[in-house]
């Protein structure tokens, strides 16, 4: 059953494939999968881990996972946006050559675009909490945490050279 | 049920796209509103089709939403409208008693086992009530079902379908006659037994 | 007056919108009326029955409340996405400028706090992936090494997980491999494909 749901996940991401045919061929995970898809890798990982942690049901990955598509893509368009904004703002920066209108709209988009993110993560995560049980909203909370947590130590570990990563 | 105060929170903060407090607003009035739609179609799907309709319209015009008036007579007011707008569509509403006799009771599920015993005059008299209740006007039925049904006063009833409450008063008084005269041969035998 | 229009009053009186003075001349006419009082009482034996009458109630409303939530979210996503300058500029500025904050901290923390605080990462801000995913490509895109390395840890961790699914097992039809090619998780076969269900 677990298989089956995990499967269901992998399926709702688009990412079957991909995996099946390099397990298949004997690949290193690499390729296309990794050129520009760190976002794409920790959402699938994010994905796997949710399901499985969150005991959801078959049903409820079904329905789960059409709207987490939605949603990451739409999120994946604007943190793509954000980034940009961000270098502008510091190739801006250290120009010295900008002037207080252009400082003034770079800093507008970049508030605007970090509040559509984050309204857009909330609104998942309301469908999300309408489709679970209440231990399992409890469960997603702490999971998030530890998640998060998670991505940010692994990056301090790997900045540090000679430092096994687990 | 919730107070004025928290009512009016409610509102603001789904004004501000939270669906959860939406959901929270509408939660004591779905099944009312259920029941006042399914009345004026008589058909259990198109009430619950027609109920979501009412609610998606509320939420994306809760800016249009005056706090004068509650808030349950306002939604009350956009169920009104599109259940009327339902019934023009569909080209149900022939506005008509003879509309009456082609009601189906036992489709809406309201043929209910009671014993005549146990009620004024039994299973005849009700499933003649439930005719004689569908097959009123559409305007004469609305007014009726806010206020009998749904306990609305007359002023209440008055700002939903956007009349005098004058007008409220006379429908309602004009749907009791038709709904005596309706009832009139079971009303008769009822005081010979 | 006619009978007629007490005929109304009694209709009013049984809503309870009847003023004291027009009750108080019902109340008279009905001592003298025999038909008006027939009319009375034939009335509150028919609403007596529609009082007996079952209530309908909505079958599903659990289904029917999550349709709605479903489609409440939607609009709410669509309006995000259509109209990002209006929400932007109905934003509080508070709010938009604490997450605006919030991201400088987190970049700040990245960058400069020292190694030991690595356990007291601000709370609130690990509650949302997008912050966190924002301050890690902060930290990942100053070294093309590091976020190489990263990603390769992701893909091992991914491969951890569904190790034991036996993918290789699985056959699937030839028009699926192409949509693998340039992906990005926007095709939703779940809802666009359904036969692979027969494989799972």
């Amino acid at each position: 059953m677990i298989k089956k749901i995990l499967l269901i996940t992998l399926i709702g991401l688009n990412l079957i494939f991909l995996l099946a045919g390099q397990k298949a061929s004997g690949q290193e995970p690499r390729g296309q999968m990794q050129q520009g898809n760190l976002r794409r890798n920790l959402v699938t990982l994010r994905a796997l881990r949710m399901t499985q942690v969150l005991e959801l049901t078959e049903q409820q990955t079904a329905m789960i996972f059409p709207e987490l598509n939605r949603a990451e893509k739409e999120k994946a368009e604007l943190q793509r946006q954000l980034a940009l904004e961000i270098r502008n703002l510091r190739q801006k920066i250290d120009s010295g050559k900008s002037t207080d209108e252009e400082f003034e709209a770079g800093v507008q988009k970049i508030r605007e675009l970090r509040h559509n993110i984050q309204a857009r993560e909330q609104a998942f995560e309301d469908f999300l909490f309408s489709r679970l049980t209440p231990v399992q909203k409890a469960r997603y909370i702490i999971f998030s945490l530890e998640f998060n947590r998670g991505l940010m130590e692994r990056a301090q570990r790997l900045r540090q050279p000679g430092q096994k990563i687990k | 049920m919730i107070d004025r105060e928290q009512e009016l929170d409610l509102v603001n903060r789904a004004r501000r796209g939270e669906v959860e407090a939406f959901m929270a607003l509408i939660r004591t009035y779905q099944v009312p509103i259920y029941r006042l739609i399914y009345r004026m179609t008589g058909n259990r799907e198109d009430a619950a089709d027609l109920m979501q309709e009412t609610m998606l319209k509320a939420y994306t015009g809760l800016k249009k939403f005056k706090a004068r008036s509650g808030f349950h007579t306002w939604l009350y007011r956009i169920a009104v409208n599109e259940t009327l707008n339902f019934l023009q569509r569909s080209g149900r509403e022939k506005g008509k008693m003879e509309y009456l006799d082609e009601i189906d009771t036992t489709e809406s599920g309201l043929a209910v086992a009671a014993s005549p015993e146990e009620t004024l005059m039994g299973e005849e008299f009700r499933t003649g009530l439930e005719q004689a209740l569908a097959g009123l006007p559409a305007d004469y039925k609305l007014a009726f079902t806010l206020v009998v049904f749904q306990g609305l006063s007359h002023s209440e009833a008055a700002q939903v379908l956007g009349c005098s409450e004058g007008t409220v008063s006379w429908k309602i008084h004009e749907a009791r006659k038709m709904l005596r005269e309706k009832m009139r041969p079971y009303l008769d035998r009822a005081r010979e037994v | 007056m006619k009978c007629t229009h007490y005929q109304k009053l009694i209709s009013d009186r049984m809503d309870g919108s009847l003023s004291p003075a027009s009750q108080k001349k019902l109340e008279t006419h009905l001592k003298t009326c025999r038909a008006c009082r027939l009319y009375e009482e034939e009335l509150k034996g028919i609403e007596a029955e529609i009082r007996k009458l079952p209530a309908v109630e909505p079958e599903n409303l659990a289904v029917l409340e999550g349709e709605l939530r479903e489609r409440l979210v939607r609009v709410e996503a669509e309006k995000r996405t259509h109209k990002p300058r209006s929400w932007g500029l109905k934003l509080a500025p508070a709010l938009a400028a604490g997450a605006f904050l919030v991201m400088v901290a987190l970049y700040l923390l990245v960058f400069n706090r020292p190694a030991e605080r690595d356990q007291n990462l601000d709370l609130a801000s690990l509650m949302s992936f997008e912050d966190s995913y924002l301050a890690l490509t902060q930290t990942l895109n100053s070294d093309e090494r590091l976020n190489e390395v990263y990603n390769e840890e992701i893909l091992n961790s991914i491969f951890e997980e569904v190790k034991d699914l036996n993918l290789e097992e699985l056959t699937y039809p030839e028009d699926y491999q192409e949509q693998t090619i340039d992906n990005d998780v926007n095709i939703n076969l779940l809802t666009e494909k359904s036969g692979l269900s027969e494989g799972l």
